[in-house]
């Protein structure tokens, strides 16, 4: 039971959608609601109106933009969907692995890649991978569209009543990864990591075990050359300073470090063999 | 505001809260109490139903957005003559059901795994357990609703045409004989 009142509001188009977030005070949008409604339901979030955009069909959709290099997913496609997706498993392999890391079946068949991307304060699956992907998300809001890399977008909350309509994410291939030790009880990522190799070298960015989603360019600049064997990557996360992990329940700054360093050693490996197929 | 459902096949119509979960009118407004609360946070499970074909937990859905939605319960699996569905009789026969609280909503989550997969290969162990990650059941320790699943699929695929009965009951004694693992 939500004890909290709020509106409830179904707009035709994404036009009036963004009028109804700009122009009414405590306005949010509501796509798959699998944080916001736990979210509201416990006070930890609130609103005053909720914008129904799960339905909004300019929202959703997958395919490539038309110089071929990337992907265009729409905001509202389902983790479920990204999960399946045959041209994400062929071009984007991070994605497709981090959405389906992501809570349960049920919650990915309505969590929308565009709450994923946006879940303040979580560390969900699908930015580590985004950022590894070096991918841009495509914003609408009251002033126009607007264009924000994937590591902005994970730096800080998306500009105020602006809708994430897209993420367009290079087309990579075989070449990417993702890994993850997921808290048992609520599958969240104590560690997750996602790899690119890429022909100048590889990306890579973590989350779970850092204060928020992270590329590391450090470690990136060790690793360039390769070989991407485990005791050069262990060495690579050893070289990183100590406070860039941040302990959590049961989890010390020295056991992240590792477990993170393990983790990637891993993706590189499985990017590796899939690259040489 | 003014709703409209069909629920199990049946057109619905009436006045709801925003705030109002789908889970509180299935059971209060409707009177279909099979789906049950038991966390009422989206971690247990057994609130599960299908919404326009998906699998879902009905504690986080408003009622008004799934307005204009065709919703699946468990009262729609158990009506069809009083029968029990090929994965329910097959639960039933691997005891995969104990107390029987999640239940209902573990037929809904895997009544979509059996279905999407009806078409190709039977899910893996493996894919059995993932699929059950978002049910939680204190009774049975999961592996009796594993090998219920495997049974169903089993079956299912020796009373399709291409099957023989033969290969599906070897396919069925194997799943459970299929030494099982921990969670």
């Amino acid at each position: 039971m939500i004890l909290a009142e709020f509106d409830y509001v179904r707009p035709a188009g994404l036009d009036e959608a963004l009028a109804l977030l700009s122009g009414t005070r405590g306005a949010k949008a509501l796509a798959g609601g699998q944080s916001l409604l736990p979210d509201l339901r416990s006070g930890a979030d609130r609103a005053g109106l909720l914008v129904d955009i799960r339905r909004l069909a300019e929202l959703r959709g997958i395919g490539r933009t038309t110089d071929g290099t990337r992907l265009r997913i729409g905001a509202l496609t389902t983790l479920a969907e990204l999960a399946t997706d045959p041209l994400v498993l062929a071009e984007a392999p991070e994605l497709a692995a981090a959405a389906r890391a992501n809570g349960d079946p049920q919650v990915r068949n309505l969590g929308t890649i565009g709450g994923n991307l946006l879940a303040a304060g979580r560390a969900t699956d699908l930015p580590v991978a985004a950022l590894a992907a070096d991918a841009v998300a495509e914003l609408a809001g009251p002033d126009g569209r607007s264009t924000v890399p994937a590591e902005e977008l994970a730096a800080g909350p998306a500009p105020a009543g602006s809708v994430l309509t897209a993420l367009l994410v290079p087309a990579a291939g075989p070449a990417a990864a993702f890994e993850k030790t997921a808290d048992r009880a609520t599958r969240y990522p104590v560690c997750a990591t996602a790899v690119r190799i890429t022909p100048g070298g590889p990306r890579i960015a973590v989350t779970g075990a850092t204060s928020r989603a992270l590329r590391l360019r450090g470690v990136e600049d060790r690793l360039r050359g390769g070989p991407y064997g485990t005791d050069a990557v262990l060495a690579a996360f050893r070289a990183e300073p100590r406070e860039l992990f941040v302990p959590g329940r049961g989890t010390s700054a020295e056991y992240l470090g590792h477990l993170v360093g393990v983790l990637t050693a891993r993706a590189l490996h499985r990017a590796e063999q899939a690259l040489a197929r | 505001m003014d709703i409209t459902l069909k629920v199990n096949g049946r057109p619905e119509q009436f006045s709801a809260q925003p705030n109002e979960l789908l889970v509180e009118r299935l059971r209060d407004g409707l009177g279909l109490t099979g789906t049950k609360v038991g966390c009422d946070t989206g971690q247990c499970g057994t609130c599960v139903v299908r919404l326009d074909g998906r699998s879902v937990k009905s504690c986080l859905v408003l009622t008004a957005s799934a307005g204009g939605s065709e919703v699946a319960t468990i009262e729609g699996e158990t009506t069809r003559g009083g029968e029990l569905t090929g994965l329910q009789e097959a639960l039933r026969q691997e005891h995969g059901t104990q107390c029987g609280f999640c239940t209902p909503g573990m037929v809904m989550a895997l009544g979509e795994l059996v279905d999407s997969t009806a078409g190709g290969a039977a899910p893996t162990e493996a894919e059995i357990r993932e699929w059950l990650t978002g049910n939680l059941c204190r009774c049975t320790g999961y592996h009796s609703v594993v090998r219920g699943v495997q049974r169903a699929c089993a079956v299912a695929r020796a009373e399709a045409p291409a099957g023989t009965a033969e290969s599906a009951a070897v396919a069925a004694s194997g799943a459970a004989a299929q030494e099982v693992r921990g969670t």
